[in-house]
């Protein structure tokens, strides 16, 4: 594996730029999550407002 | 450099991160995504003369891609070797300052005449014969290649790491830098807004901080044999990612809205202060293996020897990713500073 890297560097660059999208779609993935529970939360709200009247 | 740096921060820092990126900005992003995937994937590598002669040196009859005008009229068949001699000349490249021409002579087998084209730039790969001073040609690659880049035989194919490893850390300080002017802001006007963008900014670099090292470390680890090399860059960003991280670990100790929000305001500018030293003043002190350490005056391996500045077909693709960097940070930023004070908004209407 080392052996096939050191010989086709093109692969190393290859790697560097999926670790880069990797931990920018880890991040996206995150916000996601986050912004899944604010729209529960919303949700909870207007249930909750719905019973008042 | 600095000039690009300093438009893309007085630029953030009029945003309004509150809102949505508006649709030319997506389109942007987008673009300059894709260009910065061709520019770093598509050109060829291409080396001089001088590239083959020294490459000889090391492993004999190496073969390089060589970049060569050939000269129609020197073109001769010599039936004694079965074989066509020619001179050939390195070719004038865009952007490219202008160097004296010297004439070197070249050869190459009769399969090869008919798909040779004369008096246009080749690329092609070629090995230098010392014995005879001349370069055998093996093969043709292509038919004057518009964008090269430049032979380096220490990096090869991993010269296209510039174009993302380097915008990583770039970004990482002027995330820190945008953290820090909105830590002031805070201080200046008590508006939780402020706070919230800064620490998610300070969040954004820390990331793109890692980002920096991790691919780093995956290059080291061919260009220099091992992961960590305790380096003083690698150092270095290692105490910047500490050093950001007791930021959050600062910020999770505090319960109350206020206080938390003026602690970390006052510990991000001081914290921004160790980014100059810790970037770009202690590890240009001290030998290192990554360029512009100690006397070492050029930007690295990776230049052009008579102005000391990158290559500029790389510098033009590196900017490129630059911006494109630079880009996506803002938009994440902002998706980032939106969800919290949705987040905050709802906290307040639940009350």
């Amino acid at each position: 594996m080392y052996e096939f890297l050191e010989n086709n560097s093109m692969y190393v660059v290859l790697i560097v730029v999926l670790i880069i999208w990797t931990g920018i779609s880890f991040f996206l993935f995150y916000t996601e999550n986050k912004i899944n529970k604010l729209e529960k939360k919303v949700d909870e709200l207007k249930i909750k407002e719905g019973s008042h009247e | 450099m600095i000039l690009f740096l300093g438009f893309a921060l007085v630029f953030g820092s009029y945003l309004n991160l509150e809102k949505a990126r508006p649709f030319y900005w997506k389109m942007v992003a987008v673009l300059l995504i894709f260009f910065a995937a061709i520019f770093t994937f598509l050109p060829p590598i291409a080396g001089s003369f001088a590239d083959a002669r020294f490459v000889s040196r090391i492993e004999d009859k190496k073969v390089v891609d060589l970049s060569l005008i050939i000269d129609s009229k020197s073109v001769e068949f010599k039936e004694s070797r079965n074989a066509y001699y020619a001179e050939a000349s390195y070719p004038q490249h865009i952007f490219e300052k202008e160097k004296e021409i010297k004439k070197e002579n070249i050869k190459f087998e009769d399969s090869l005449h008919k798909k040779l084209v004369f008096d246009k730039e080749l690329l092609v790969k070629a090995f230098f014969i010392e014995e005879a001073n001349l370069y055998k040609v093996v093969e043709l690659v292509q038919i004057e290649p518009s964008f090269i880049y430049p032979y380096v035989p220490a990096l090869m194919q991993r010269i296209r790491n510039l174009n993302y490893h380097v915008p990583m850390a770039w970004i990482a300080v002027i995330a820190f830098c945008v953290s820090m002017i909105y830590s002031i802001k805070y201080l200046r006007n008590n508006n939780i807004a402020n706070d919230i963008k800064a620490s998610s900014a300070a969040m954004m670099g820390l990331m793109f901080a890692v980002l920096a090292t991790t691919t780093g470390m995956v290059w080291a680890k061919f260009n220099w044999g091992s992961f960590w090399n305790n380096d003083p860059r690698q150092v270095t960003i290692l105490f910047q990612i500490i050093i950001y991280l007791s930021y959050f670990v600062l910020r999770s100790t505090i319960d109350e809205e206020i206080k938390k929000a003026r602690l970390s305001s006052v510990y991000s500018i001081f914290a921004f202060l160790s980014v100059p030293l810790l970037v770009f003043i202690i590890p240009r002190q001290f030998a290192s293996l990554h360029p512009g350490a100690q006397d070492d005056g050029t930007t690295g391996p990776v230049v052009d020897p008579q102005s000391g500045m990158l290559d500029s077909a790389l510098a033009l693709s590196y900017y490129i990713s630059l911006a494109a960097f630079i880009i996506i940070f803002f938009w994440l930023l902002s998706l980032n500073v939106r969800h919290r004070m949705l987040k905050r908004k709802l906290e307040l209407l639940d009350v």
